[in-house]
């Protein structure tokens, strides 16, 4: 069957993306890295392929479930790494990101694979919408978590002064820093929307705007640390260091509502009728 | 005939005889060149002519006095006694000889391990001896050779890509701080040397302008004039900070000049964009508290020599591997000379023909089904009397002008109207 036969490619492919790209880090060389690349770029296209199927067998937006919309995250995730990585070459982003998403897949390889008929409260033209905004949202701010990562390893070595070949394959500082604020500034708006057409698709499918879910109530949280974030870079003027840290900070909290929040506490975001 | 190799370099020689030998204009080197060309001893010759070294590449009859013959010339041309400069000279000959030019082209044999300069060098010496028609066949191909094995070194080793010098470094890491230098500004406080070579390196990597404090005015104007760049009173660097994204401090005095609450400030006016501060002051001039704050980074004199010595521990790393590649086309090159000896060219040539005979007699013989075991002796007999014929002038010819003057033009000839290969020429062909 379709579906059996395009999971496990994902997994495979980014295995070998993963694998290739430690090997890369191990060796500084560049060869490695692009095959790594390779990898990532054929993760893309079985997952977009994985996700038209199960679309055409629900006959519906594949997000319904939390196997579905992991892997569609996956997907926004490695399509947003490619617009980067076409623009600035950055082989070190994908060392950071391909175990990202293959952990991605792993987790919803444990999740039930199987699509049952779409859940009433769920089909409504709000929730493609709401999904879609909420995710490049979550995508853009895990590459700034990326970003951010990297940004400190290049700021430890240049004020601790240590060279070697790692270096070649880091970006500039300036560079770095940039990109983290092109993610956040394009990340929150999306963010932003996504929150909105939930809260409007709340009030067509349950009569309320806000339920007090714990997914609402965290993603909330979520929100205002990155526009706390937002903030401190254009208002006081914040740079390097401190809006690596606090992007970390910030997308730790977000990966706890997105995946977390779904276990401890119960709510009609986890999906279980 | 042999090819020679005689020189001096600043590995052998001080700086006092390195000048005196020199050949330091076009005028001078034209004059030593035709000198040596009218030796009777010397066939081709080539001079490089560097303030680190002086050689002379040559072509020798065999059994000459080349080295009495060379050294004479260098000490009546120079004016120099003989026993002065003659100690410092190496004379290598042959495959040494080609090794050493390999090397010297490669960098291996500079001042500084790697540096690519001195295979320009090279190739004008070469440019200006062949223009004078004091090159040859022999010195040509040699030289072609030298160029393609110094691009080969420097293609497959990484050997000129680590920045050896202060100011590289300081721009390389100005890079890894600022993506490119377009559009920057940068502040020189107070002067010396190193700070301006540093500054010059800037500016040719797209700063846009250069603030230049000192405390005596007139000297920061006159530095400002050199640089293209904006004068500034020693006490007004402060509030300037701000408005300059690298800074090269390099004063006299004995204190820090730079004080992490002067940095702050100017932080807080240019919203924390990032800040290279380069101090080579001996004692310092930026307190070291300054590279604590965010988006400041702070190398002193010792930090950036550290970076020149760990460049340098890595072109060595290179040049191992560079040693490898002339050791390949080292042995590429002897095969081809090697190949210009009248006896292996001749046996070739035998081997060859022979080839062709046998080829042929096999075809004839499938034709040819009814012959007796006699005709068969007739017929190779008759092949046999045909090649000898034929092979005899050009055999005694060969053997003529094998010790004459001109033998390895004529050689290549005979090896190229036969087609006669020998291992190790594949692979110089490619090169």
């Amino acid at each position: 069957m379709i579906l059996q036969f395009t999971f496990y490619p994902i997994l495979f492919f980014l295995l070998c993306a993963t694998l290739f790209f430690f090997f890369f880090l191990f060796t500084l060389q560049e060869k490695w890295g692009r095959i790594g690349v390779s990898f990532l770029g054929l993760s893309l296209a079985v997952s977009f392929l994985y996700l038209v199927a199960k679309g055409i067998q629900l006959g519906y937006f594949p997000i319904t479930s939390k196997h579905e919309s992991l892997i569609f995250f996956e997907f926004l995730l490695l399509l947003i790494f490619f617009v980067f990585y076409f623009k600035f070459r950055l082989l070190m982003v994908g060392v950071f990101l391909a175990p990202l998403a293959l952990l991605l897949i792993v987790i919803s390889a444990f999740m039930n694979k199987e699509t049952s008929t779409v859940i009433p409260i769920l089909q409504s033209f709000w929730l493609p919408l709401h999904v879609m905004a909420a995710f490049i949202g979550n995508a853009l701010f895990a590459l700034s978590f990326v970003i951010s990562f990297i940004y400190l390893i290049e700021n430890f070595r240049l004020k601790k002064k240590k060279f070697d070949e790692l270096g070649k394959y880091l970006p500039s500082i300036t560079v770095l820093d940039n990109i983290n604020y092109f993610c956040i500034i394009y990340g929150f708006p999306f963010m932003t929307l996504g929150i909105i057409t939930g809260a409007i698709w709340a009030q067509y499918a349950i009569g309320s705007y806000w339920n007090n879910d714990p997914k609402e109530v965290w993603s909330l949280i979520t929100w205002i640390l990155y526009a706390a974030l937002l903030h401190l870079r254009l208002i006081t003027g914040w740079k390097g260091k401190k809006i690596a840290i606090f992007s970390i900070l910030a997308f730790s909290i977000l990966i706890f509502s997105f995946i977390g929040v779904t276990y401890l506490f119960k709510g009609y975001h986890s999906f279980k009728p | 005939m042999k090819i020679c190799s005689v020189g001096l370099s600043h590995k052998t020689a001080p700086v006092e005889i390195r000048e005196k030998i020199a050949f330091s204009s076009p005028q001078k080197l034209e004059e030593a060149l035709l000198i040596f060309k009218k030796e009777a001893a010397i066939k081709e010759c080539v001079i490089l002519s560097t303030c680190n070294r002086v050689e002379i590449y040559l072509v020798v009859n065999k059994n000459s006095n080349w080295k009495d013959i060379v050294a004479d010339k260098i000490s009546q041309y120079q004016g120099v006694d003989k026993k002065d400069f003659v100690e410092h000279l190496y004379f290598k000959e042959d495959t040494d000889a080609i090794k050493h030019i390999f090397r010297v082209a490669a960098g291996l044999d500079s001042m500084v391990l790697g540096e690519p300069q001195i295979l320009g060098q090279l190739k004008e010496a070469y440019g200006f001896a062949a223009g004078k028609n004091t090159t040859g066949f022999v010195i040509n191909k040699l030289m072609h050779t030298t160029f393609s094995v110094a691009k080969r070194v420097r293609t497959e080793t990484k050997i000129g890509s680590y920045a050896v010098s202060i100011s590289y470094v300081a721009v390389e890491l100005a890079k890894k701080i600022f993506e490119s230098l377009e559009g920057k500004k940068a502040m020189l406080i107070g002067a010396g040397e190193m700070a301006e070579l540093a500054a010059k390196h800037l500016l040719t990597n797209g700063i846009t302008q250069i603030i230049v404090a000192n405390r005596t005015y007139e000297r920061a104007c006159s530095l400002a004039e050199e640089f293209n760049g904006v004068p500034c009173n020693f006490d007004e660097f402060p509030e300037r900070l701000k408005d300059v994204d690298i800074v090269i401090s390099s004063t006299g005095a004995p204190g820090f000049v730079i004080t992490p609450e002067k940095v702050k400030s100017a932080l807080k006016s240019r919203r924390n964009s990032p800040m290279f501060l380069i101090d080579i002051a001996v004692p310092r001039d930026i307190d070291p508290k300054v590279n604590d704050l965010d988006n400041v980074f702070v190398y002193d004199i010792d930090d950036l020599q550290n970076v020149v010595d760990s460049n340098l521990a890595e072109r060595k790393k290179e040049a191992e591997k560079a040693e490898k590649i002339i050791e390949e086309e080292l042995e590429a090159f002897t095969g081809w000379v090697k190949s210009l000896q009248v006896k292996p060219l001749l046996v070739n040539l035998r081997s060859e023909v022979e080839k062709v005979k046998e080829a042929e007699l096999s075809e004839l013989k499938k034709k040819l089904t009814n012959l007796t075991e006699n005709d068969e002796r007739a017929i190779e007999a008759f092949a046999n009397a045909i090649i000898n014929k034929l092979l005899h002038h050009p055999t005694v010819f060969l053997k003529e002008v094998g010790n004459s003057e001109d033998s390895y033009f004529y050689l290549e000839a005979f090896k190229r109207i036969f087609n006669l290969k020998r291992e190790g020429e594949e692979h110089e062909k490619k090169v």
